[in-house]
């Protein structure tokens, strides 16, 4: 069974194996997605997150919305980094 | 090879008025045609896939987008064309029937196009359609609410395009004037008559008017063309 981890990580492979990204996305909990010091375009992270909910989907046939109500109410800020996305996504697989 | 042998289309309220004549439209041209509409409906063609949706509610878009996503199709356009109108003077407009246009013409447009995106950006291709109308431009008297939450969802295209452009999906808005439908019929034939005879070109859209423009907008040499909005009747913002 694929961890969040596992899932996060393929879906950045996916995103950084699109030659019009320029700037690849890190397998790194401490790399910046949505933070002011973030080095990533949005594009970037729209598709990283279209990545994650379809291989989610395709995997486990769950349907999850990574960017909902609760994740903008969740005293870790979800898409600061890889790490809390990763620890988000759990949550989420868990409900 | 038709005209759209290799297009899977997404059809709001294609069951009914504008909605299923360019789903019959599209059809002829050998598109595989995915309609949405709230009650059941079906069409004598195998590549017509009928799914029950309620485009106001989160739900149940979500989960007719499962469904898709699980019956393998992948889709090549959207046509956001499901309506709601009622005409009322403003301040006698019933709060939910207001609510209802809003929620129709606008946030169900959204719901549905953002669920869209996502499966058309995987692909890096899709072209979306905004279906209008001439209320948009003319705001008439009684069609104050209806004019406004057509003119968000022609801001929200216009704003969408240059969002998905990267992801090469293109975004577009066509307003059509009068054409005989189920909606048009609840607009006072009088009025409706003194609209027409106003407009630069004087007469009623044919639907030969409504679908060349389509045609246009899904043409494959059309991927320079986003965030454009053309109404018919001679009108322009």
């Amino acid at each position: 069974m694929s961890s969040a981890q596992d899932f996060v990580y393929e879906a950045i492979d996916v995103v950084n194996d699109d030659p019009s990204i320029e700037i690849k996305i890190e397998k790194n909990p401490n790399f910046l997605l949505l933070d002011q010091a973030s080095i990533i375009d949005s594009l970037t992270l729209v598709n990283l997150f279209v990545g994650i909910e379809s291989l989610i989907e395709e995997r486990l046939g769950k349907t999850i919305s990574i960017v909902n109500e609760e994740s903008f109410e969740s005293d870790q800020y979800p898409f600061k980094n890889i790490g809390n996305l990763i620890s988000y996504i759990q949550k989420l697989l868990k409900q | 090879m038709t005209k759209y042998s290799e297009q899977v289309i997404l059809v709001t309220g294609s069951s009914a008025g504008i909605g299923r004549i360019l789903t019959e439209y599209f059809l002829e041209g050998g598109a595989k045609v995915l309609g949405f509409s709230r009650n059941s409906f079906s069409l004598p063609s195998e590549n017509y896939h009928h799914y029950i949706c309620d485009i106001t509610d989160l739900a149940s878009v979500q989960e007719n987008f499962k469904q898709i996503r699980a019956d393998a199709h992948h889709l090549t356009a959207l046509i956001n064309n499901a309506g709601a109108l009622s005409v009322f003077s403003s301040l006698l407009m019933p709060p939910k029937a207001a609510q209802e246009m809003i929620n129709t013409n606008f946030l169900g447009s959204f719901l549905v196009t953002q669920e869209c995106a996502k499966m058309m950006s995987r692909k890096k291709f899709g072209r979306i359609i905004g279906i209008s109308s001439m209320a948009e431009i003319l705001e008439p008297i009684g069609d104050a609410v209806y004019s406004a939450s057509k003119a968000a969802a022609t801001s929200f295209t216009n704003s969408l395009a240059k969002e998905l452009a990267p992801h090469g999906i293109t975004c577009n808005t066509l307003a059509i004037t009068h054409l005989a439908t189920s909606m048009s019929e609840k607009i006072n034939a009088d009025v409706l008559q003194k609209v027409i005879e106003d407009l630069p070109l004087p007469r009623s859209a044919t639907i030969e008017d409504i679908t060349n423009v389509i045609d246009f907008y899904l043409s494959s040499q059309s991927s320079g063309i986003t965030g454009q909005f053309i109404a018919l009747g001679g009108l322009h913002k």
